[in-house]
């Protein structure tokens, strides 16, 4: 097991779209395991396998207390939702800034196991965000695109400045 | 996704990692900062450190509280009662608050069994407080450091001692240097008024002012354009005591992070030529870092200074600044890690570096060259104990003496010891070339 490096707002790579995994082989059991050590040391409840540059469909959720109640969503897909809830949401992408965002409050969604065994179940409350949260992420869609224009160009802002710094330090590094 | 964490959590969290860890205090709490709100950041910050810095204590008195102690997987639900704790006897937040948002930060910590454990703790400390206050207590946990610290602190000071373990508990003030070139001390002063900064003058540098408050240095007119440093006054008075003058060679042999460096820049744009030196070169690019805010033409190596076959020249200096690697006890209120971190085996170390990097650097320096010799310690092994060493092995050098505004006489140097200002345990020598 290993610890993945996230990326980090303004990356390129956080809008790429990812791609069905069709293949279940020994390979995605390694990265599930990675994803999921990565977001428990983050600490994270959610991270999907764009925010460390691996370009499948693969999340790893966990919104429990005793942080023990992995989920795993292979492919995953919404197919019905119902009602409005507003929680404020962070992203590991986007270390120390948070955010309400509107979201349905139920939905049902279909996905596949780290064998490939499709299943289909509702969620509620924090685990519906969280899927929405997530599943945006495979189509690069992040959660700062529901802010408002102010906010949105504010958080932008923040965080081209805060790569650029890291980029000097870089190059300072190597120089 | 991530949720924004109960600031008690997020402490108790970076406690673990520097207590339990090893981990250095600065470091993990840029990471742990990430984790919270941005109106939390301060309490995050302050529970931080209030925790570090009280733990022998906070340990002791929830020993005292817990019916059997905490097993070693649960040394994060220690750091957690221990923060719960710290509110209770040092912050100004009401008593039901503070309780019910400490029982709540188990749950995130991912302790939800504790709840029981941390309400029940909590609330037999208030109903028992007056039981509680320090009387009755060991040194080590009254001041809240290791034994071994305090024993050497006595030993070498038995005057000052209590003194000294108070002033390392101290919250310390945020200090800045002005850069003369650009700004006076009065102009600046108007400055910080205008954007409603409180400052007072400092007693110690005639260049430095002190905040009232921490603040964030994007915030501060002037940092990024070099008008303004953060530096303690302790260290300012290094390189006001280089006696600086145009056309000199300079060495600084223990650069990094390069704060005395650009300050003697400031003091003298016209040195002829000036070598920065750090053996690290992941702190060699914090001095390229530093220079970055001010014109110069210094020379930055990455090398052991004390082996001058290595990087030199051959032509001597005029001026050297060797601001040694030391056990840091004079700074321990800006750094209370040192407490959890430092063991006796390092001070014996650093002593054989000093001594190393002393009989290395002492040949480069030119007839009538002036070498300061400095550190933030309070130990008199790394202070006099090092000058006195050089004398008796080098008949040429002798003592160049300071004024006494550096910190009182001893027997080679001057001596400053912390203080409850937050002012830096200091020591300081000029040895000269005759």
């Amino acid at each position: 097991m290993a610890i993945l490096n996230i990326l980090v707002y303004p990356d390129p790579k956080l809008r790429r779209v990812a791609e069905p995994v069709a293949d279940f082989n020994l390979e995605i059991r390694d990265i599930v395991n990675d994803m999921a050590e990565t977001m428990y040391a983050a600490p994270g409840i959610g991270l999907a396998s764009i925010q460390v540059g691996i370009p499948h469909s693969i999340i790893v959720i966990d919104v429990s207390d005793d942080h023990n109640d992995l989920k795993v969503l292979i492919n995953p897909q919404v197919i019905d939702s119902d009602g409005e809830q507003i929680v404020e949401e962070g992203c590991l992408s986007f270390p120390g800034y948070f955010a309400e965002v509107k979201r349905a409050e139920w939905i049902r969604f279909r996905a596949q196991d780290v064998q490939g065994e499709p299943y289909e179940t509702e969620a509620e409350g924090l685990f519906a965000v969280c899927v929405q949260h997530e599943i945006d992420h495979l189509s690069g869609k992040l959660f700062t695109d529901y802010l408002s224009r102010l906010k949105r160009q504010r958080v932008t802002k923040q965080f081209q400045k805060a790569a650029r710094q890291r980029q000097r330090d870089m190059a300072r590094r190597v120089g | 996704m991530s949720q924004a964490q109960n600031p008690r959590t997020i402490a108790a969290r970076a406690i673990f990692y520097v207590v339990f860890r090893g981990r250095q205090l600065n470091r993990v709490l840029n990471h742990a900062l990430d984790q919270a709100k941005s109106e939390d950041r301060g309490i995050v910050t302050e529970l931080t450190y209030g925790v570090v810095r009280w733990f022998w204590l906070l340990e002791h008195q929830l020993n005292q509280l817990l019916a059997r102690p905490l097993r070693r997987k649960d040394q994060d639900v220690l750091c957690l009662l221990c923060v719960g704790l710290y509110q209770l006897k040092f912050m100004r937040i009401p008593q039901y608050a503070c309780v019910s948002e400490t029982v709540d930060a188990t749950v995130e910590l991912g302790k939800p069994w504790a709840r029981g454990l941390v309400n029940a703790v909590l609330r037999q400390f208030l109903s028992c407080e007056d039981q509680f206050k320090s009387n009755g207590l060991t040194d080590d946990c009254r001041f809240s450091h290791p034994r071994w610290i305090v024993d050497l602190i006595k030993q070498e000071w038995p005057e000052s001692w209590e003194e000294i373990l108070r002033a390392n508990n101290c919250r310390p003030k945020m200090t800045l240097r002005l850069n003369m070139n650009k700004t006076s001390v009065s102009e600046y002063l108007d400055i910080l008024k205008e954007s409603q900064i409180l400052a007072s003058v400092d007693q110690t540098s005639p260049v430095a002012l002190q905040l009232a408050k921490r603040i964030s240095v994007e915030n501060l007119p002037g940092f990024s354009n070099g008008v303004v440093s953060i530096q303690s006054s302790a260290s300012q008075l290094a390189a006001l005591s280089m006696e600086l003058a145009p056309g000199q060679r300079v060495l600084d042999a223990c650069s990094a992070p390069g704060g005395k460096l650009v300050h003697m820049l400031e003091i003298e744009p016209k040195l002829d030529e000036i070598f920065a030196i750090d053996i690290d070169q992941a702190r060699t690019t914090e001095i390229v870092d530093n220079l970055s805010r001010v014109q110069n033409d210094v020379q930055v190596i990455t090398a052991d200074a004390a082996r001058p076959d290595e990087w030199w020249d051959g032509k001597p200096f005029d001026r050297i600044l060797v601001d040694a690697p030391c056990s840091a006890l004079g700074v321990v209120s800006k750094h209370p890690d040192i407490k959890h971190h430092r063991k006796p085996a390092d001070i014996d170390r650093v002593v054989e570096q000093q001594r190393y990097l002393l009989e290395g650097l002492l040949p480069l320096l030119n007839r009538n060259g002036k070498l300061l010799y400095t550190t933030c310690s309070i130990l008199a092994r790394e202070n006099d104990g090092q000058i006195e060493a050089v004398l008796r092995n080098h008949p040429n050098i002798s003592i160049d003496p300071l004024p006494p505004s550096l910190g009182h006489q001893t027997r080679f140097g001057r001596q400053r010891l912390q203080d409850d200002t937050g002012g830096d345990g200091f020591y300081y020598a000029r040895l000269k070339n005759q």
